[in-house]
């Protein structure tokens, strides 16, 4: 056999086989959906994880309770309001386990109907200053002594330390 | 026009499928012949002997695909104007390699003689191909039968070259175990 043969023999090659080479494929752009499906369930796994896991493990508060103090507003600084005056924020807790958020900012929680709890708002030097306490029903009669302990010590003894979490025995 | 459609034209004899056939079919005539030869006269002339092969041919032949029936005229007419060249310096195609790598596959004292062997030979290949993967079989092919330009083939299918000069290897080192299990060699 020599080489000028085999080139030869390849000219009764099949129709289907020629007819199938060709076809031109373009790697760099073509879509390989089953690599996007991947790419696509690792995404959908990352934002569930976000969601579903690390999200409620950022979040503290009381076991229970759907209130809870943003604790990334305790550190950032403090600024004006649309009221000219400074916001505060302040996180008190008692030795029953009770927490208590005080702060004069216009959006905080002044009731929550979903939990018991207690929720006081009290004016100051113009100001008004909001306190929420979540806690179950047996807790209620301490939680409303613990509000009035804060208005009296902290709000009107002008002892708010913005950013501040204190506690108090 | 479809295939079929020209292919009536040649059976009753309108000169029309020519003009039909060269409309359709120049470019790609071109391109084949000139990967053989390199040459653009000479492409010029086995893609006009082509028209007149097909003419002369069709009928009594009734080709199922007329494109892959003029690919199989012009590489033929070209690969013996290749041959009658004597002069081989003279040619840029990419004849002088497709031959030296086939001659990889092949016993150099011996050969197969006659129309008959050959058309059992690439039968035999024919069977080679299908067993290969789709992507090494179409490579061999745009190599060995359209004598395409390894960048060419890569282009074509989205590859590196250096992945298709390494495919092209390996199929040829198949293709040598396969044709001495075939008896050829």
């Amino acid at each position: 056999m020599n080489r000028k043969a085999l080139f030869e023999s390849l000219e009764y090659l099949d129709d289907d086989l020629l007819e199938r080479s060709e076809r031109k494929v373009s790697r760099r752009f073509s879509l390989d959906f089953s690599k996007l499906a991947y790419v696509l369930g690792a995404f959908v796994i990352v934002i569930l994880s976000v969601n579903l896991i690390l999200v409620p493990m950022g979040r503290k508060g009381e076991k229970g309770t759907d209130y809870m103090a943003p604790e990334s507003s305790i550190s950032k600084e403090e600024n004006k309001n649309d009221n000219g005056y400074s916001k505060e924020y302040m996180i008190v807790n008692d030795q029953n386990g009770l927490v208590a958020y005080v702060t004069n900012e216009d959006t905080a929680v002044t009731s929550d109907t979903r939990t018991p709890g207690v929720y006081e708002t009290v004016v100051h030097d113009g100001v008004e200053y909001h306190i929420s306490i979540s806690c179950s029903l047996e807790q209620k009669q301490q939680a409303q002594e613990m509000a009035e302990m804060i208005i009296r010590e902290y709000i009107q003894g002008n002892r708010l330390q913005s950013g501040i979490t204190e506690y108090h025995y | 026009m479809r295939d079929e459609d020209i292919v009536e034209l040649y059976w009753q004899r309108n000169e029309q499928a020519i003009t039909e056939t060269s409309n359709k079919y120049e470019k790609y005539c071109y391109t084949i012949s000139y990967n053989i030869l390199g040459n653009v006269e000479d492409c010029h002339e086995c893609v006009n002997d082509t028209w007149l092969s097909t003419w002369n041919s069709i009928p009594p032949n009734r080709p199922y695909s007329l494109k892959m029936y003029v690919a199989r005229i012009v590489r033929n007419l070209s690969f013996n104007r290749y041959e009658s060249m004597t002069a081989q310096k003279r040619n840029n195609g990419q004849m002088p390699l497709v031959l030296d790598e086939l001659q990889e596959c092949i016993a150099s004292d011996s050969n197969v003689e006659g129309e008959v062997m050959a058309r059992e030979l690439g039968r035999s290949i024919n069977r080679f191909i299908s067993s290969l993967p789709e992507t090494e079989g179409n490579v061999f092919i745009r190599r060995y039968f359209y004598s395409e330009a390894v960048k060419d083939i890569a282009r074509r299918y989205g590859l590196k070259a250096n992945h298709v000069a390494v495919m092209l290897t390996r199929c040829r080192a198949k293709l040598k175990d396969y044709l001495k299990e075939e008896g050829y060699m």
